[in-house]
C-alpha cells in the first residue's frame, strides 16, 4: 500500500478509529496487524521475510541480555549482523557483486555469463534492516534495555508509517514510546495532519509533476539536448527532495495521529550554506545511523587526520552503496565525501533545528551565494544518482557542459518553475519550524482553513494522476 | 524565529471528547471538499458516464436500436465493451478490425443485432487477431468474420503482440479524478447535464453520446454524428483525426513508422492465423480499408512508406489467395469510383463506402454470397435509397 492512494486513507481511518479505543497492548497488537496488512499489500510473500528478520533480532537480543558471558553476547551479535546483512546482501547486492566480478575477470580474458539471480528487492528492506540492527547493537553495547514483549518489539520494527522508507528509527527513541501509555493530544495530532498535508503536496504535486520532465531527458540522454538535461537535473534535485521528504512528512504526521514522535529526517537541506550543513539536514536518520554505527566504531575523529578523513570517505562510500547496487551510487557517495573533506565549512546550521540561513526575512548576499553554491554541488552529484549508469552520467555532464556553446537554448517549463518557486517560498517562510506548515497553527481559524483548502485544491487539481512510485522504495 | 514545541492539551479533557473533536473537525473540513466531487460524480452517473459496462449493455438492449454509448471524460477502451457484447450474444457474423471497420452495421448485410456484432477496436495487431480466436470460448466463436487488415500490422515498427486491455475506466479513481478536473472547468456543460434527461429516457449513455448523439450502437458499430452539408457542392474534405493522418504519414509517427517493406515473419503469421480460423470452422472475408486521396498518394510516393505500401498491396491479397480466403483491397478510393467525400478523415471511411466494398466482395467472390446471404438485397436497397448520402446509409 502506498500513501498517495484512496486505499491508504481508508485504511488509516479504519485503523485510527479503532486504535484509540484500545488499551496499550491492544494498540500495539493493532499496529502490528495493520503494519502487516500495509506491507503485505505489495507482496504478501515478503511478510515471512519481515517476520523472520524481526523475530531473529528479538530472540538474539533477549539471549544477549540473559547472559553475562561476553563471548556468547558477541557471537549472538555477530549472528544478528550476519543474518540482517546477509538478507540485505542477498536481495540487494548479490547480482551487483557477481556482475562486477565477472566484468573485472573479463579484463583478464575470462569469458562467461554471470549466474545472476532473478529476485525481487523487498520494499523497504534497507530501512527495516538498519532499524533492527540499531536495536541489537545497542542491546549488545548495553545502551538499550532488552524488550521482553514481542508485540511491543514487532510494533516498533514494523510500525507502518515508517516501515518502508524511514525515518530509520532508533530503538532508544521508539521502543519506550511503544512501552508507555499514550494519550491523545489534539494539538499534536492536528499538527500531524498539517505535516501530512504538506507531504502530500510535495509528493503528488511537485515531485510527481517534475518526474516526467526528468524521465524525458534521463531515460534517453543520447537523444536529449544539453539544455533539456540541465533543466531535467534541476527538476530531479527537487523531485527527489519532494518525493523523499514528502514521504517523511506523511510518515511523521501519520505517526503523530497514533501518539508517536518520530525522528526528524529533513531540515530544509537546500538552504544549507556548505555541504557539511547539507548532510546535517538531508536524510538525517541515515546520516546519524552511519555516524553512530559505522563512523564512530571505525574510530571517528579520534585518530590522525588521515584516519578521520578515511573514515569519512568510507561512510560516504557505504552510504552511496546503501542506496543501490550500482556504481553510480558509489560515485555519488564518493563525490559527497570529497566535497565534505575538501571544501571549506562554515559554522552555519550546527543543529538541524536551527533555522537555515538565519532568522532574517531574506538572506544576505553572502549567505544566498553560499546556499546557491552548495545547492549546485548537490545538483552536480544528483546526475550520478539519477543516471542509469556511470557512462551515461559522464555523457550527460559533457552535454550539459557543452549546452551554452551548442545553442538551442530554451527556458524550463513554466509549470516546473511555478512548483519549485512555490515550494521554496513556503519552505523558506516556514524554515524555523519542524515542517513548513507548522506555523499555520497560530493563524486565526478562517485564514488557517483557507490555507488548508488552498493546498487541498492544488493537490486535487494539479496532482499527477499517473502512478509515480516513491523513489526511495527501491532502496 | 525559534523552534516551536506544541503544548499538550489540558489533562482534564476526556479521551472520547478529544478524539471526537478531531473527527468532527475533519468531517467538517472534508465535507466542503467532498460535496463538489459528489456533485460531479452525480452528473457522471446521471449521464451514464460511469455506468459499468454490464449496465450499459442491458440499457442498450432495453432502449433498442437508437441507443448509443460513448464516454467523454472517462476512458473507454473499446475492446472490453465489445467482448462484453460478445459474451452476451452469439453472433453469427463479426467484424474484426481496428477503429477502421467500425462503420459496418448489421443492416448492411441483412443481419440483426442478435446475429451480428461489430468488434471494431478488438484487433489492432496480428497478436490481437490470434488472441481473439484462442481466447474466445468455442461456442461463442462466429461462423463468419469480416476482417479489416491494416497496413501497419506488417510494419516492424508497430507492435505485433496482443495488447493488454485497460480495465474499465469507470472503476479507476485516477480516471475519475482526471475526468472530474475536466468537467469542473466547464460549468455550462455541468448545467446542461443537470438539466438533461437520463440515459433511460434517451438511450444515449455517456456524456459524449448525450451531447453529440455519437457512440456505439447495439450492434457494436459506431454512429458518428457529423452534420451533412445541405448542398453537396459545398462539401469539402476535412481530416478530423488528431493529429491529422496526413501529418502522421509525413512525420512517420504513430501508425506510420518508417519502413522498407512488409515483415516476412508477420506475413507468415497472417497465413498461420488464417489457417487457424479455418481450422476452427470460421469463414473469413478480408479487406483493406481505404485512405484519403492525399494520404494514399503520400504512402505511394514517400520513400519512407512506399516499399511497405506497395508490398502490402501485393503480398496481402496473395496471402489470402493462397489460403483461398476472399480479400478486397480497398486502399484506393478511386478504384470504386469514389472520392474523399466518402471519408470522415484520412483513414476512416464513412458508412456508405462499405456498401460499395461489400458489393465488390460479393461480385468478385461469389462464395461470400453464401456466407452473407442477406447482404446483396440489403446493399442494393440501401444504395438505391434516397436517404443514403456520401456518409450515411438510409436505413
Amino acid at each position: 500500500m502506498t500513501f498517495c492512494t484512496p486505499e491508504f486513507l481508508i485504511f488509516l481511518v479504519i485503523v485510527l478509529s479503532s486504535y484509540w479505543l484500545l488499551p496499550r497492548r491492544g494498540q500495539n497488537a493493532l499496529l502490528v496487524v495493520a503494519s502487516f496488512v500495509f506491507y503485505g499489500w505489495w507482496d504478501w510473500r515478503f511478510l515471512f521475510l519481515l517476520a523472520f528478520a524481526t523475530g531473529v533480532d528479538f530472540v538474539a537480543a533477549r539471549k544477549m541480555a540473559a547472559t553475562e558471558n561476553q563471548a556468547t553476547r558477541r557471537a549472538l551479535q555477530l549472528a544478528s549482523l550476519a543474518i540482517n546483512l546477509g538478507t540485505l546482501g542477498f536481495f540487494k547486492y548479490f547480482n551487483f557483486f557477481i556482475d562486477s566480478a565477472y566484468s573485472a575477470m573479463q579484463a583478464f580474458g575470462f569469458t562467461g555469463t554471470p549466474p545472476l539471480l532473478r529476485v525481487i528487492l523487498p520494499v523497504g528492506v534497507s530501512f527495516y534492516t538498519f532499524q533492527a540492527l540499531s536495536y541489537t547493537i545497542d542491546v549488545y553495547r548495553r545502551r538499550m534495555h532488552v524488550v521482553n514483549d514481542p508485540i511491543q518489539y514487532f510494533a516498533f520494527i514494523t510500525f507502518f508509517p515508517q516501515l518502508v522508507a524511514g525515518p530509520i528509527e532508533r530503538a532508544s527513541n521508539m521502543v519506550d514510546q511503544f512501552g508507555a501509555e499514550r494519550r491523545f493530544d489534539f494539538a499534536f495530532a492536528a499538527d500531524g495532519l498539517r505535516q501530512m498535508l504538506w507531504g502530500f503536496f510535495k509528493k503528488m504535486v511537485v515531485a510527481d509533476n517534475l518526474a516526467p520532465i526528468v524521465s524525458a531527458a534521463y531515460d534517453h540522454p543520447a537523444g536529449a539536448s544539453g539544455w533539456a538535461l540541465t533543466w531535467a537535473t534541476y527538476a530531479f534535485a527537487f523531485q527527489i527532495y519532494c518525493d523523499f521528504s514528502g514521504y517523511t512528512d506523511i510518515a511523521i504526521g501519520c505517526a503523530r495521529l497514533f501518539g508517536f514522535r518520530l525522528k526528524r529526517n529533513f531540515a530544509y537541506p537546500y538552504f544549507s550554506q556548505d555541504i557539511r550543513e547539507f548532510w546535517r539536514r538531508w536524510h538525517i536518520s541515515l546520516s546519524t545511523w552511519f555516524r553512530d554505527y559505522l563512523y564512530i566504531p571505525l574510530g571517528g575523529n579520534r585518530g590522525s587526520a588521515y584516519f578521520t578523513n578515511r573514515n569519512i570517505l568510507i561512510v560516504f562510500l557505504v552510504s552511496g552503496l546503501w542506496h543501490g547496487a550500482n556504481w553510480t551510487f558509489v560515485i555519488w557517495g564518493l563525490l559527497h565525501g570529497l566535497f565534505f573533506l575538501l571544501l571549506p565549512a562554515s559554522a552555519a546550521g550546527a543543529s538541524p533545528d536551527d533555522a537555515p540561513g538565519g532568522d532574517d526575512w531574506l538572506p544576505s548576499p553572502g549567505v544566498a551565494l553560499r546556499m546557491v553554491w552548495t545547492f549546485h554541488l548537490a545538483w552536480f552529484a544528483w546526475i550520478f544518482f539519477r543516471a542509469a549508469n556511470a557512462g551515461e552520467a559522464f555523457q550527460i555532464i559533457a552535454k550539459i557542459a557543452r549546452a551554452p556553446f551548442d545553442g538551442g537554448f530554451f527556458l524550463p517549463p513554466k509549470s516546473m518553475m511555478a512548483w519549485i518557486g512555490l515550494l521554496l517560498v513556503v519552505e523558506w517562510l516556514g524554515r524555523s519550524r519542524q515542517h513548513a506548515l507548522q506555523g499555520l497553527s497560530w493563524w486565526p481559524q478562517p485564514l488557517r482553513w483557507a490555507a488548508y483548502y488552498g493546498v487541498v485544491a492544488l493537490i486535487l487539481l494539479a496532482a499527477q494522476l499517473n502512478y509515480v512510485p516513491f523513489i526511495y522504495f527501491q532502496f | 524565529m525559534s523552534t516551536v514545541t506544541l503544548s499538550p492539551e489540558a489533562p482534564s479533557t476526556r479521551l472520547p471528547d478529544r478524539i471526537s473533536r478531531l473527527w468532527r473537525r475533519l468531517a467538517l473540513f472534508w465535507i466542503a471538499v467532498i460535496l463538489p466531487f459528489a456533485g460531479v460524480e452525480y452528473l457522471f452517473w446521471h449521464s451514464g458516464e460511469t455506468w459499468p459496462l454490464g449496465k450499459v449493455a442491458r440499457q442498450q438492449q432495453t432502449s433498442g436500436r437508437g441507443s448509443v454509448f460513448m464516454r467523454e471524460f472517462l476512458p473507454q477502451d473499446q475492446a472490453p465493451y465489445k467482448f462484453l457484447l460478445l459474451s452476451e450474444r452469439r453472433p453469427r457474423v463479426i467484424v474484426l478490425s481496428s477503429s477502421r471497420g467500425m462503420q459496418i452495421r448489421a443492416g448492411m448485410i441483412g443481419e440483426s443485432e442478435r446475429t451480428f456484432l461489430n468488434g471494431g477496436g478488438i484487433v489492432n495487431t496480428l497478436g490481437d487477431l490470434e488472441s481473439f480466436v484462442d481466447s474466445t470460448p468455442a461456442e461463442r466463436l462466429p461462423k463468419v468474420v469480416l476482417l479489416a487488415v491494416d497496413l501497419w500490422w506488417f510494419n516492424e515498427g508497430w507492435p505485433e503482440k496482443a495488447r493488454q486491455h485497460d480495465p474499465d475506466g469507470a472503476y479507476n479513481w485516477r480516471a475519475h479524478m482526471a475526468g472530474a478536473r475536466k468537467l469542473v472547468m466547464q460549468p455550462s456543460l455541468m448545467r446542461r447535464l443537470l438539466a438533461s434527461p437520463t440515459p433511460e429516457q434517451t438511450g444515449r449513455i455517456g456524456i459524449s453520446a448525450a451531447q453529440t448523439g455519437s457512440g456505439f450502437r447495439l450492434d457494436g458499430s459506431v454512429q458518428q454524428v457529423i452534420p451533412v452539408p445541405a448542398d453537396p457542392a459545398q462539401w469539402g474534405f476535412e481530416d478530423r483525426e488528431h493529429p491529422p493522418v496526413i501529418d502522421r504519414v509525413r512525420q512517420g509517427i504513430m501508425n506510420f513508422p518508417e519502413s522498407h517493406g512488409v515483415s516476412a515473419k508477420r506475413l507468415e503469421r497472417l497465413a498461420a492465423v488464417l489457417e487457424l480460423y479455418r481450422a476452427k470452422g470460421i469463414q473469413v472475408a478480408g479487406f483493406a480499408p481505404p485512405f484519403s486521396t492525399e494520404v494514399y498518394r503520400q504512402l505511394s510516393t514517400d520513400p519512407r512508406h512506399r516499399d511497405l505500401f506497395s508490398a502490402f498491396r501485393r503480398e496481402i491479397p496473395e496471402a489470402f489467395r493462397r489460403t483461398s480466403t476472399p480479400f478486397i483491397d480497398g486502399s484506393d478510393l478511386g478504384s470504386f469510383g469514389l472520392d474523399d467525400r466518402s471519408m470522415f478523415d484520412g483513414f476512416h471511411a464513412a458508412e456508405t463506402f462499405h456498401l460499395h466494398l461489400l458489393r465488390r466482395m460479393l461480385d468478385q467472390f461469389p462464395e461470400t454470397g453464401a456466407m452473407l446471404p442477406g447482404a446483396r438485397p440489403a446493399i442494393e436497397e440501401m444504395l438505391r435509397s434516397g436517404k443514403t448520402n456520401f456518409w450515411y446509409i438510409g436505413q
